[in-house]
C-alpha cells in the first residue's frame, strides 16, 4: 500500500494540484487578513478564526476538494493511463485506495494550512497596525464566566469559560471536525471523478452540491446533505455537531469502501 | 507450457459479439502475431487477456495461472505496451518508469537497464511532453520490459511510427525472444510487419479465430506459385496448359500454381525444361510464396487484392 501511495505522490510533481493546495487556504487567509487589516476588525482571536473556518467549510473546502478529486482522477483519465495501471499485477482496489488516501491527505494538509495562514494573517494585520491587533480572550475567562453565569445556551453543553480559556484547543478541534465531516463529500467527489472521464461531471457535481448547500441549510433534511456537513460541525449544538461528524466521517469511510469495491470492477473498453 | 491459453472466450457489448468463443494457444518462446482487420476483436481480446475486461464466459490462463482467480499472479510475468503510448506528460521518462518500478517492487537499477535497452538514456530526464512519438513508443516498450517479464504483449506497436521507426520497432521485437527469452504476443493489422517477425499467427475475423498455427503451417495452406517471363508468353502458355494446373497470364508474365512447397523446385525445373525444349528463351523464373496479405484474405474469405493480382490482366486459364 505504501508503494502505491508513494507512486501517487510522484504523480503530484509539477501538477496543478499543488497550486490548488496552496491557493485554497491562501485565498481564505488573504480575505480575512484584508478584512482585519482594513479595520473591519473581528477583535477577538477565536471569532476571527471561526469566521475564517466558516468561509473554509462552506465554500473553499467543498470547492477545492472537488478540484483536487477531479485532478487526481484526471491524472489517469487525461493521458489514458488507466489501462496500463490496471494491467499491472497489483490489486486494483489498492491503486484506488492510494488515490483516496492521497486526496484525504491533501485536504488534511490544506486544513492545517488554512488554520496556519489564517493565524498568520491575523497576526500580520496586527503587526502592520496595532489598532487591528486581535485580542487573546484567555485571560478574560473568569470575566466571561461571571458575565454568562449559567446561561451558556449559545455554547450548547460546553462550559463558556473553559471555551474562552482553551480557545486554541477549541479552534483546532473545530478545524479537525470540519475536515473529518468532509470525508463523505470527498468520497462522493472521488467516486464521480473516477467513474466519469469527462471532468465536467464531477466538477458540476461539486459546484452544484456547494450551491444547493445554501438552500439545504433551511431544510429539515439539510443535516444529511454532504456539502453542508463541514459547516454544521462549526455550530455549538452538540447533537447537530455529532450528527454532522458521524455522518461525514462514518458515511465517508463507508462510501470510500463502496467506491473501492465498485472501482475494482472497473473495465477498460 | 503455453504462455497464453484461452478457452471459449466470449465477450459481447450489448448485442455485438466482439469476441466470439476464441481458443488461443500461444506457445512459450514464440513471436505470436495476432492479426485481424479493424474491428475484428483484437483489442477486446487483448483487454480480456490482461484482465481489463471481464469475459461473459470462458477462461484465460497465463503460464497456467487462471486470470480470474489469481489475477495478480497471472499478470506477474506480463509486460504490456498499448497501441497509443500513454504516459504522465508532466513527468520525465525516468519518473514515468519509476512509477511502474515502484508498483512492481523492483530494484532502481532496472530503470537504467530498460532505458539502455530502448536507447532512451539520453532523454531520460526530459519531460515526456517533449518526447517525439517514436520516443513515447520506446518509453512504452521500456515500461513493458521492467522486471524482465516472460510474456510481452504489444498492441499495434508500430501505429503512427514513420518508416524508420517501424523498422526499428520490428528489429527490436524480432530479437526479443533471443535476448530475453520472452514470449511476444503482438497484435497488428500491418501484415508485412508480422510476416517478417512472427513464428506463429492467429487470424481473428468478426470475433472468431479463423486460423491459428505456425507461419509454415499457414503457408502450407496454399502452394506457392511460379512466375515466368520468356520470349513468347502466349506460346509458353500454350505449352504449359497441358499438364500444369492453374496458369495465369499477367501482362507479359505467366503465373503457375505449384502443387506444394516441397515439390516447388522440382516442378520449376520441369517447367523450365519444357519451355527451353520448345525453343523459348526463359529470362525470369521465380518461386513466389503467397504473401501473408494474400493468405490473410484467403482465410477471412475476402477477395485477394495482392500486388500480383492487381498487376495482372488475365484470369485463370
Amino acid at each position: 500500500m505504501l508503494r502505491s501511495i508513494e507512486v501517487e505522490l510522484i504523480k503530484l510533481k509539477r501538477s496543478k494540484i499543488m497550486i490548488v493546495f496552496l491557493a485554497g487556504p491562501a485565498l481564505v487567509a488573504l480575505l480575512f487578513f484584508s478584512l482585519q487589516a482594513s479595520g473591519a476588525s473581528l477583535q477577538v482571536w477565536p471569532f476571527y478564526m471561526f469566521a475564517g473556518f466558516v468561509a473554509w467549510a462552506t465554500f473553499m473546502l467543498p470547492l477545492t476538494a472537488t478540484i483536487i478529486a477531479t485532478q487526481i482522477a484526471q491524472l489517469e483519465h487525461g493521458p489514458k493511463t488507466w489501462a496500463h495501471l490496471l494491467a499491472l499485477p497489483v490489486p486494483k482496489w489498492r491503486l484506488f485506495a492510494a488515490k483516496a488516501v492521497v486526496t484525504l491527505g491533501l485536504i488534511a494538509g490544506m486544513s492545517v494550512l488554512t488554520g496556519a495562514l489564517l493565524a498568520f494573517g491575523g497576526w500580520l494585520a496586527g503587526a502592520l497596525d496595532p489598532d487591528n491587533k486581535l485580542i487573546d480572550p484567555a485571560p478574560f475567562a473568569a470575566m466571561a464566566e461571571q458575565m454568562l453565569g449559567d446561561d451558556d445556551a449559545m455554547f450548547g453543553d460546553m462550559d463558556a469559560a473553559l471555551l474562552v480559556k482553551n480557545w486554541r484547543l477549541a479552534v483546532a478541534e473545530k478545524l479537525l471536525y470540519v475536515y473529518l465531516s468532509a470525508f463523505l463529500l470527498i468520497a462522493v467527489q472521488l467516486w464521480a471523478a473516477f467513474r466519469f472521464r469527462n471532468f465536467l461531471i464531477p466538477l458540476a457535481l461539486g459546484v452544484g452540491g456547494g450551491f444547493f448547500a445554501i438552500f439545504a441549510q433551511t431544510s429539515a433534511y439539510g443535516i444529511y446533505f454532504p456539502w453542508l456537513l463541514p459547516f454544521n460541525t462549526l455550530g455549538f449544538m452538540p447533537d447537530k455537531v455529532n450528527a454532522a461528524l458521524s455522518l461525514g466521517l462514518v458515511g465517508g469511510l463507508g462510501a470510500i469502501l463502496l467506491m473501492l469495491v465498485d472501482m475494482s470492477r472497473m473495465q477498460i473498453k | 507450457m503455453t504462455a497464453i491459453e484461452t478457452e471459449n472466450l466470449y465477450r459481447r457489448f450489448w448485442r455485438v459479439k466482439a469476441v466470439d468463443g476464441i481458443d488461443l494457444s500461444v506457445p512459450e518462446g514464440a513471436i505470436y502475431g495476432f492479426l485481424g482487420p479493424n474491428g475484428a476483436g483484437k483489442t477486446t481480446a487483448i483487454r480480456l487477456i490482461l484482465g481489463l475486461l471481464r469475459p461473459n464466459r470462458g477462461a484465460i490462463r497465463i503460464f497456467g495461472e487462471d486470470l480470474r482467480r489469481r489475477r495478480s499472479k497471472a499478470l506477474k510475468n506480463v509486460g504490456v505496451a498499448f497501441e497509443t503510448p500513454a504516459h504522465y506528460e508532466h513527468l520525465t521518462g525516468r519518473e514515468n518508469l519509476d512509477i511502474t518500478r515502484r508498483l512492481l517492487n523492483l530494484d532502481k537499477s532496472e530503470i537504467d537497464r530498460v532505458l539502455e535497452t530502448v536507447e532512451l538514456t539520453y532523454v531520460a530526464d526530459r519531460l515526456v511532453r517533449k518526447y517525439s512519438l517514436g520516443m513515447r513508443h520506446r518509453l512504452g516498450l521500456a515500461r513493458a520490459l521492467l522486471g524482465k517479464p516472460k510474456l510481452l504483449v504489444f498492441d499495434e506497436p508500430t501505429n503512427g511510427l514513420d518508416p524508420v521507426g517501424i523498422r526499428e520497432m520490428r528489429e527490436f521485437i524480432k530479437t526479443l525472444p533471443a535476448r530475453t527469452g520472452a514470449t511476444v504476443f503482438v497484435s497488428s493489422h500491418h501484415l508485412a510487419e508480422i510476416e517478417q517477425i512472427a513464428s506463429h499467427v492467429a487470424v481473428i475475423h468478426l470475433g472468431r479465430i479463423v486460423f491459428q498455427g505456425g507461419m509454415t503451417e499457414l503457408r502450407s495452406l496454399h502452394a506457392p506459385r511460379l512466375e515466368i517471363a520468356c520470349s513468347d508468353a502466349v506460346a509458353a502458355r500454350t505449352q504449359l496448359e497441358t499438364g500444369v494446373r492453374g496458369v495465369d497470364m499477367r501482362g507479359e508474365r505467366l503465373v503457375l500454381e505449384l502443387t506444394s512447397m516441397e515439390a516447388a523446385e522440382r516442378e520449376a525445373a520441369a517447367v523450365n525444361r519444357r519451355l527451353v525444349e520448345a525453343g523459348l528463351d526463359v529470362h525470369h523464373l521465380a518461386i513466389a510464396p503467397w504473401t501473408l496479405e494474400e493468405l490473410f484474405m484467403q482465410v477471412i474469405g475476402a477477395p485477394a487484392t495482392s500486388r500480383a493480382a492487381a498487376e495482372g490482366e488475365g484470369g485463370h486459364a
